[in-house]
């Protein structure tokens, strides 16, 4: 099923987060989110996430497994590698996620606790956490922020591996990432602030 | 001699050996054993109890029941702390309860409680008493604390209830629960034993406490009161252990 969001808009108080958009993600297709900072593309993700509510407009035909990777990391610090990355998928096995680490160049990491790891380690932990479930829309927001040239290489191609045939949904300011990942793209751009004269 | 004093360690054992030498000094001033007898009396008093079969007895008698209103406390507390922390509701019901344990005076609950239990049973609900409110309050407060971010990205990720508690809960509320246990046990010793001597509870520390006051036994009121002590930190000590070797196996798994 595709994905409608009508007229949705986020306004906290009277600043403006993100303009009324539009838009239909067909199922399985790869749209890439680009625009300047403030335009909204993470309150779109946290939106499409469910984490906050609507000013106005609607979201429908959201499939119910999501996976995301937040705009933070957000590891928990005291479990190793490998214990955060299983934590993407109940269902997921430790054969799968150690696949994964070592795609991403991870696996001599995999029994370090997450509190200790680098801040690029961390980014592609995260990664790991959200490939590592079968879910139906990936939902990520800059995955690949803080990645050297050849780990940010190693990284896009995993991710395309992955989501293979799935709806996938990336913030980022890289108009190069989005053509490596042969997405649609769209741009938003800065809300308005309406000013009293 | 200056690198000694460097040391923390040393220090305090020298400022505690001299302690012993003001008691020494003022128990030979008293010039009474039975208003105060000196450490070398007390220490000596302490080792003959050590050496008896009774000494044993009652303090297996008491921890057993310190134990138990200790055990019954953390639980509890960290059970309801866990639902107040989540839901205001449960937090605002319980805070009468709450309050009121804080704020009467122990021996009150004692007192009270004697009307309907008996004297062995009192201890373990005193324990209860004193416990309960730090745990359930650190619980409460850890919960609060957990991060907003990560309790999202459960959510995220579709976490059980169960895996919310492991892995988001738990870990925030470690340094929570280590001191609120260690306060605890520290609490639960002294109430414990102040309930014992209170109801006379037979077969009981607090009991041989009553009667070295009631015989005028003060090397052995000393003595008992040393292992009280004693046995309070070797508690607070054996619990702070556990609690990090579990959390360590936990985290390390």
């Amino acid at each position: 099923m595709d994905i409608r969001l009508e007229n949705l808009s986020k306004t906290y108080g009277t600043v403006p987060a993100l303009s009324p958009l539009s838009l239909t993600i067909e199922k399985g297709e790869r749209v890439c989110l680009v625009g300047p900072s403030g335009c909204g593309k993470t309150t779109l993700v946290r939106l499409l996430l469910g984490l906050i509510e609507p000013t106005t407009g609607t979201i429908t035909g959201l499939p119910e497994k999501v996976s995301a990777v937040f705009q933070e990391n957000r590891l928990c610090p005291d479990f190793s590698l490998l214990t955060n990355v299983l934590l993407g998928d109940r269902k997921a096995t430790k054969e799968a996620a150690l696949e994964l680490l070592l795609r991403l160049g991870l696996q001599e990491a995999a029994r370090q606790k997450a509190a200790t790891l680098s801040g690029g380690m961390a980014r592609r932990a995260a990664l790991a956490r959200c490939l590592v479930r079968e879910a139906d829309l990936y939902l990520l927001d800059e995955p690949f922020s803080g990645l050297d040239e050849a780990t940010k290489l190693a990284a896009m191609d995993t991710l395309r591996t992955y989501t293979k045939g799935k709806t996938v949904l990336l913030v980022t300011h890289d108009k190069r990432e989005a053509a490596y990942l042969s997405c649609r793209t769209v741009t938003l751009t800065k809300p308005v602030v309406e000013k009293n004269l | 001699m200056r690198r000694l004093w460097r040391n923390k360690s040393i220090r305090q054992l020298l400022a505690g050996l001299l302690a012993l030498l003001v008691w020494q000094v003022l128990s030979l001033l008293l010039g009474s054993p039975l208003l105060l007898p000196g450490p070398a009396a007390v220490l000596g008093r302490l080792f003959a109890l050590l050496l008896t079969g009774d000494f044993w007895q009652r303090v297996g008698f008491s921890l057993l029941r310190v134990g138990l209103g200790f055990g019954l406390g953390l639980v509890l507390g960290l059970v309801l702390g866990l639902l107040g922390g989540r839901f205001p509701l449960i937090q605002t019901l319980l805070w009468p309860y709450v309050a009121a344990m804080q704020a009467v005076p122990v021996a009150s609950f004692i007192i009270l409680s004697l009307l309907f239990l008996s004297a062995g049973q009192l201890p373990v609900l005193i324990c209860f008493f004193v416990v309960f409110p730090p745990v359930y309050e650190n619980v409460v407060q850890g919960v609060r604390s957990t991060s907003i971010e990560l309790l999202e990205m459960g959510r995220v990720f579709g976490f059980s209830w169960w895996r919310r508690l492991q892995y988001l809960y738990l870990p925030t509320l470690k340094p929570f629960l280590l001191s609120a246990c260690t306060v605890g046990v520290g609490m639960a010793c002294k109430a414990g034993v102040a309930a014992e001597v209170i109801a006379v509870a037979a077969g009981s520390v607090g009991e041989s406490l009553y009667e070295a006051k009631l015989y005028l036994l003060s090397e052995d009121l000393l003595a008992w009161t040393v292992a009280i002590v004693i046995f309070s930190r070797l508690l607070q000590r054996l619990l702070q252990g556990l609690m990090q070797a579990a959390f360590a196996l936990w985290e390390g798994r």
